[in-house]
């Protein structure tokens, strides 16, 4: 599994411009909180397989270009697997959602949030 | 005289010439041309037209005459070495020559009104693809817009005037299509020193890459309407300057088989590294140098 949190590829992209880093984590804040909503309604029975897909997949493009790869990486498989059962995606969901808990409290960590 | 034969329509030549004319800060370097347009009836001029020019006229003159595929001769002459004299009896030749089969012959005077005139009438097509995009909604109806043959051949047309503008442009313009405001973010960021446009979905960047013709597509697989496949097919069907980079974390081969069927030039994929986007950047600079000749 990546690491939890990288922010070295980020700093290069926004140049280390701070005021848009806080802006970019706060984006990753919101989304990925909502993009893990979609997720467990899902485990709860209220969207389909592709809503599942799409949320999953959109959770990896984000975990992975904030710098976040082991989440990325489970959002990778979630996005796989998404044909089988909801008991296996609920296994994968709890996972996901406590990765995207560590990694929303180490940008706070962080002291740029 | 020299004389060339090119893989390039006689509008688009002329907007690489004016475009010269515009960046040049040689006086020395102004350029004046003739264009004689035949492609209204599918006639092709024939060569030998210059050895009676080159007869009837001062042989010193330094011209270029090119020959392009849609059927235009354009003679270009550098300032200085060009009169009203020359184009004159160039035009004159050329109109008893070809009699009533020619379309027109222009010099860069009228180009330039005919020009202002095609652009304005460009912008009236944008509004109504404008509003016709905007009532657009589900990826159906979306998709049988876009496979309407009638509208591909309106957008084919506007985006061949309007691809002139690009010639006019330093740096290029990018359109971003991305749903996700983060990942938004991140590439606006990196491309902080070029003009970037951006779309959160197919439905929408149809309309703006109609109204500002971007040079570069920097598109999504998936998107919430319709996927960024499709949407790259599309603009391989109306625009043949488009050059389309995917971004996704998507890698699978069936995505790659894809795309290079689109005639996508590359991916950038997630997580976006500097190095990769500068160095997409830095192929379309050539790209585009080529296609300038």
């Amino acid at each position: 599994m990546g690491e939890h949190l990288n922010l070295d590829n980020l700093r290069e992209l926004t140049d280390g411009d701070e005021d848009i880093e806080k802006e970019i984590f706060q984006d990753f804040i919101e989304s990925s909180a909502q993009l893990v909503d979609e997720l467990r309604e899902h485990c709860d029975g209220g969207k389909d397989n592709e809503a599942w897909r799409k949320a999953a997949h959109a959770l990896k493009g984000i975990a992975l270009n904030l710098g976040a790869f082991a989440l990325g990486d489970i959002a990778k498989q979630a996005q796989e697997i998404y044909e089988q059962s909801i008991e296996e995606k609920t296994k994968l969901f709890h996972e996901i959602d406590t990765e995207k808990n560590l990694v929303v409290s180490l940008l706070h960590k962080e002291g740029t949030l | 005289m020299i004389e060339n034969i090119i893989e390039e329509e006689g509008e688009i030549l002329l907007s690489v010439v004016l475009a010269a004319q515009n960046s040049s800060q040689d006086g020395g370097k102004n350029l004046c041309f003739l264009q004689c347009c035949f492609f209204q009836l599918g006639l092709k001029p024939e060569k030998d037209i210059l050895d009676n020019f080159s007869l009837s006229a001062d042989s010193d003159i330094s011209c270029t005459a090119y020959f392009c595929s849609d059927g235009d001769i354009i003679f270009e002459w550098k300032d200085g070495e060009y009169n009203d004299y020359i184009l004159e009896s160039l035009k004159a030749l050329i109109k008893q020559r070809y009699k009533n089969n020619i379309e027109r012959v222009m010099d860069d005077d009228a180009f330039f009104i005919e020009y202002d005139a095609l652009i304005a009438q460009t912008d009236l097509k944008r509004e109504c693809i404008k509003k016709q995009g905007k009532v657009t909604k589900s990826s159906q109806e979306l998709l049988k817009y876009m496979q309407n043959p009638q509208l591909i051949a309106t957008f084919k047309k506007t985006m061949h005037i309007i691809s002139m503008q690009r010639m006019m442009r330093v740096n290029p313009h990018i359109l971003i299509v991305e749903d996700q405001i983060f990942s938004q973010k991140i590439l606006l960021s990196a491309l902080k020193d070029y003009t970037c446009h951006v779309s959160s979905s197919t439905g929408e960047a149809i309309v703006t890459y109609i109204e500002k013709c971007p040079d570069i597509v920097l598109l999504d697989i998936d998107l919430p309407d319709l996927s960024g496949h499709k949407f790259a097919n599309f603009l391989n069907q109306i625009d043949s300057q488009t050059y389309i980079v995917m971004v996704t974390s998507n890698t699978y081969t069936k995505d790659i088989k894809q795309a290079k069927e689109n005639n996508v030039k590359g991916f950038i994929p997630k997580p976006y590294k500097k190095d990769v986007i500068l160095d997409i950047l830095g192929k379309f600079k050539k790209h585009r140098k080529k296609a300038n000749g």
